[in-house]
C-alpha cells in the first residue's frame, strides 16, 4: 500500500461544490469561464453567480492508510459529488484535495462497463482505464474472474449479464487490482448475500493491509461496522463527526424529517386512531401503541410503560404483539406481547389498553418506531393492519449512544406482565 | 483524471485538485503531452476496443469505409463521363484521380468528426474512471485509421485494374495523408468541448465541410479566378494534391506548400491539444453540473 517512498493518503481541505440548476445559464457560465481560462483570466470564484447553489462547503478530512470514511446524508446531499470531487471526475469550486496513491471509484453501476465487449474484455479495458498494464492484468484475470465467480458468461457480451454479476465483476477488479484509494458509492451492498459477506470480509482486510476507503451509504449498520469516521452532509455542510456520533447525527435528521412529513401530511401524527373504527366489519383494532414514563421523557435504562389502546366489536379473546424498530427499519424486539400459542387476554367490548411495566427499558438513546397489533389466538390472523407509534428515548449515561447498533441482535427485553384495563369511554 | 486541474508529481504520485483557474500555456501542453505517455495503456486498451467493435459489429465493417470514396468516385466519373465536369488531370486515369483524393478527403473529414463522435459517446467513461479525457480523443482515432486502410485496399485496387503504376514516391504517401488527417484531428479538437456547449455546432460543421470539399481539389484541380485563389489558400490543398502525386508521379509540384502546411499542422495540432486542455474541464464540469 505504500507509493514509491510516499505513504497513500487523501486529505480534503474547505472543499466546496457549486452547480448551476438552469441549463441555459450554466452555458453561459461555462462559455464566459473558457474564454477567461483562454485569457489567463480564471481565477478560483467562491461567489455564486445567477442561478447557482452550493452543493456543499467547507468538507475537511484527512484519511491514511488503515482509515475509512463514512459519507452520510440524505439524497442529494451530495455524497457522490464528493466522491467524484476526490475521484477527479469533477472540480471543486473552493479548497483543495490532495491524493497519493492510486484511487478507484466504484460505484452501483459498475465500472462504466460496454455492454457490447465481453466480460474478459471489460476486465482489459477497465483495468487499463485505472492505469494497470496489460501484463498486470493478465497476471490477475483468473483471480478476478474466480473472485466474480461469473462462470461461462466470462465470454458473453456484457448485455447478457444481470446487474449482480455485473456488479460482482466490477468489484473483483477493484479487489483483485487492489487500488490504493478505494471509494465505494452503496456498491458493497450488491449482489447475493454471500457475495456482500465476501465483498464485505474482503473491505475490512483491504483495510487491514492499510488501504483507505471513503464509503457512501444510506445503511447506518453498514458505516457502523467499516468505517471509523462520518462527513454527515446535510443543508450544504459537511460535518467531521467519529463514525457512531455521524450516524446518530444522520438519525436524527431522518427522525426530524419523518416528524415534518407526518406534520405535513396530516397535521399530526397519523395514530391514534379514533374508535369506532371505519370499517363495519372489523371485529378489533389497535387504536396507539407507545411507551410512557413516569419523568418527562423516555430514558434509556429506566422504568418504563409499554402500552396499547385497543378497541373490540366484542369481549374476545385476542393475541397481540409490539414491535420495536430502529428508524432504518431494524428490528430490535419482535417478542414483545403475547403471541399466538400462549396464553390470550381478554379484551372487554369498546376501548380497553394493554399495558406493562418493564423495569428497565433496554433500548439504548435513539429514535425507534412501535408496531403493534391484534391476532385472532386462533389462526394467528390480525384483526386490523398494525398501529405505528414513535418514540424518542433519551439518554442518562447507563447507556452510550449509538451503542445499540451494535448489539441489537443480543438485546433482552425484562419480561413485562401484562394487564388489560378498560378505558373510561365506553361505547 | 481529467486533464489540467490534476497535476501528478512523479516523485510521489500526488494528486492535486483545485477550483479551475488560469495557467501557463506551456504548462498545460507539458501536462497533457505527459497526460498522454502516462495513458498510453488505456489508450491502447480503448483503441482495440473500438476496433473490435467495428470489426464484430457487422462483417460489412468495411462497407462503411469505403462507400463513400467509391460513391464519390462514381458520381464524379459519371458526372465528367456526361460533360457536367470538365476536369484536365494530366495522364492519370481520372476514377484513380478522384479516388486518390477522396482517400485523402475523407481521411480528413473522418478525422475531424471523431473527437466530436468520441467525447459523446464516451461521456460514461469519462464520469466512470479517472483517465483523461485526451486518451478518448486518441483512441478515436483508431477506427479511422482502419477506415482509412480499408479505402488504401480499395485504392490499390482500382490502380491494379486502371494499370496505374505507382511512383518510387509512394513511400512517402503516408506523410501528406498523415497531416491530412492531423489537420482534421486538431480542428476536432477545437469542435468537440465547444460541441458540447453548443448542440447545433457539428450540423455546422457538416453544412460548413460541402463548401470546404467544393474549395479542395478530390473532383477536380484548381481552375483559374477567385475559385482558384482561394482553393489556393486552403491548406488542404497541398496535402491532397502531393498524396496524389507522391503515388502517380513522383515528387510534389508545390513542395514548399506541403512543407508549410506540414509545419501550420504541426502547430494546429499542438494548439488544438492545449485548446482541448483548456476547455475540457469547463465544458464538461458545464455537462455534469
Amino acid at each position: 500500500m505504500r507509493v514509491g517512498e510516499a505513504q497513500a493518503m487523501v486529505r480534503a481541505e474547505g472543499v466546496g461544490k457549486k452547480f448551476c440548476a438552469d441549463g441555459r445559464l450554466a452555458r453561459q457560465h461555462a462559455w464566459t469561464d473558457l474564454k477567461a481560462r483562454l485569457r489567463g483570466r480564471l481565477h478560483s470564484d467562491v461567489s455564486l453567480r445567477e442561478g447557482e447553489f452550493w452543493a456543499f462547503k467547507d468538507a475537511t478530512f484527512s484519511l491514511q492508510p488503515g482509515q475509512s470514511l463514512a459519507l452520510l446524508g440524505l439524497n442529494g446531499a451530495g455524497k457522490s459529488t464528493l466522491l467524484k470531487l476526490l475521484a477527479g471526475r469533477l472540480l471543486p469550486s473552493m479548497g483543495r484535495i490532495e491524493t497519493c496513491g492510486s484511487v478507484a471509484s466504484l460505484t452501483a453501476a459498475g465500472l462504466s462497463f460496454r455492454p457490447n465487449l465481453t466480460g474478459r474484455e471489460n476486465v482489459y479495458l477497465s483495468a487499463a482505464a485505472y492505469g494497470q498494464s496489460r501484463t498486470r492484468v493478465e497476471q490477475s484475470i483468473d483471480e478476478i474472474l474466480d473472485f466474480a465467480d461469473i462462470g461461462r458468461f466470462v465470454d458473453s457480451p456484457l448485455g447478457t449479464y444481470s446487474s449482480g454479476m455485473t456488479a460482482r465483476l466490477a468489484f473483483a477488479i477493484t479487489a483483485v487490482l487492489e487500488p490504493e484509494v478505494l471509494l465505494v458509492d452503496e456498491a458493497l451492498t450488491v449482489g447475493d448475500l454471500a457475495f456482500q459477506r465476501k465483498c464485505l470480509a474482503h473491505t475490512q482486510s483491504f483495510l487491514g493491509r492499510g488501504g483507505i476507503l471513503v464509503l457512501v451509504t444510506h445503511d447506518p449498520h453498514l458505516a457502523g461496522s467499516i468505517c471509523q469516521s462520518s462527513l454527515l452532509i446535510h443543508e450544504g455542510r459537511a460535518r467531521l463527526q467519529p463514525v457512531v456520533e455521524g450516524i446518530h447525527s444522520y438519525m436524527e435528521i431522518l427522525h426530524d424529517i419523518e416528524k415534518k412529513q407526518r406534520r405535513v401530511e396530516g397535521g399530526k401524527s397519523p395514530e391514534p386512531r379514533s374508535a369506532p373504527p371505519d370499517r363495519p366489519d372489523r371485529l378489533a383494532a389497535v387504536l396507539d401503541v407507545g411507551v410512557r414514563t413516569q419523568e418527562d421523557c423516555v430514558r434509556s435504562g429506566r422504568p418504563a410503560e409499554f402500552f396499547m389502546r385497543v378497541w373490540s366489536l366484542e369481549p374476545r379473546e385476542a393475541s397481540f404483539g409490539i414491535i420495536v424498530e430502529t428508524e432504518d427499519g431494524n428490528r430490535v424486539v419482535t417478542g414483545l406481547g403475547n403471541p399466538p400459542g400462549e396464553p390470550s387476554v381478554r379484551l372487554p367490548a369498546g376501548e380497553s389498553e394493554i399495558h406493562a411495566t418493564v423495569p428497565y427499558l433496554p433500548l439504548a438513546p435513539g429514535h425507534f418506531t412501535l408496531r403493534g397489533f391484534l391476532l385472532d389466538p386462533a389462526t394467528g390472523v390480525p384483526y386490523d393492519k398494525e398501529a405505528v407509534g414513535y418514540v424518542r428515548v433519551e439518554g442518562d449515561g447507563s447507556l452510550r449512544s449509538g451503542r445499540h447498533l451494535r448489539i441489537r441482535q443480543l438485546a433482552v427485553m425484562p419480561e413485562p406482565l401484562w394487564d388489560v384495563t378498560p378505558s373510561s369511554a365506553q361505547p | 483524471m481529467l486533464a489540467p486541474p490534476v497535476r501528478v508529481s512523479a516523485a510521489q504520485s500526488t494528486r492535486v485538485r483545485e477550483a479551475l483557474k488560469s495557467e501557463p500555456l506551456s504548462l498545460i501542453l507539458r501536462e497533457a503531452l505527459q497526460d498522454l505517455r502516462r495513458s498510453e495503456s488505456a489508450i491502447r486498451a480503448l483503441a482495440w476496443r473500438d476496433v473490435s467493435a467495428e470489426l464484430r459489429g457487422s462483417s460489412l465493417w468495411w462497407l462503411g469505409g469505403v462507400v463513400s470514396v467509391i460513391t464519390l468516385t462514381m458520381f464524379a466519373t459519371a458526372m465528367r463521363n456526361a460533360g457536367v465536369l470538365t476536369v484536365s488531370h494530366a495522364s492519370l486515369p481520372y476514377p484513380v484521380f478522384v479516388l486518390l483524393g477522396a482517400v485523402a478527403w475523407t481521411g480528413f473529414l473522418d478525422s475531424l468528426q471523431s473527437p466530436v463522435r468520441a467525447l459523446r459517446a464516451e461521456a460514461a467513461f469519462l464520469v466512470g474512471t479517472t483517465s483523461a479525457a485526451e486518451t478518448v480523443l486518441v483512441a478515436g482515432l483508431a477506427p479511422v485509421l482502419l477506415r482509412l486502410a480499408a479505402k488504401g485496399i480499395v485504392l490499390v485496387l482500382v490502380m491494379a485494374w486502371f494499370q496505374v503504376v505507382p511512383a518510387p514516391t509512394v513511400i512517402f504517401a503516408w506523410l501528406p495523408l498523415a497531416l491530412a488527417v492531423a489537420v482534421g484531428f486538431a480542428l476536432g479538437l477545437f469542435l468537440a468541448p465547444l460541441s458540447l456547449l453548443f448542440r447545433g455546432l457539428p450540423t455546422l460543421i457538416d453544412s460548413l465541410s460541402v463548401v470546404l470539399f467544393l474549395l479542395t481539389p478530390v473532383c477536380f484541380l484548381p481552375p483559374d479566378g477567385m475559385i482558384g485563389r482561394l482553393m489556393s489558400l486552403n491548406p488542404l490543398s497541398p496535402l491532397i494534391t502531393g498524396f496524389r502525386e507522391l503515388i502517380t508521379s513522383g515528387l510534389p509540384t508545390h513542395g514548399a506548400a506541403l512543407a508549410a502546411a506540414a509545419v501550420a499542422t504541426v502547430g494546429l495540432l499542438f494548439a488544438g491539444i492545449v485548446f482541448s486542455r483548456v476547455a475540457l474541464p469547463v465544458v464538461l464540469e458545464h455537462a455534469r453540473g
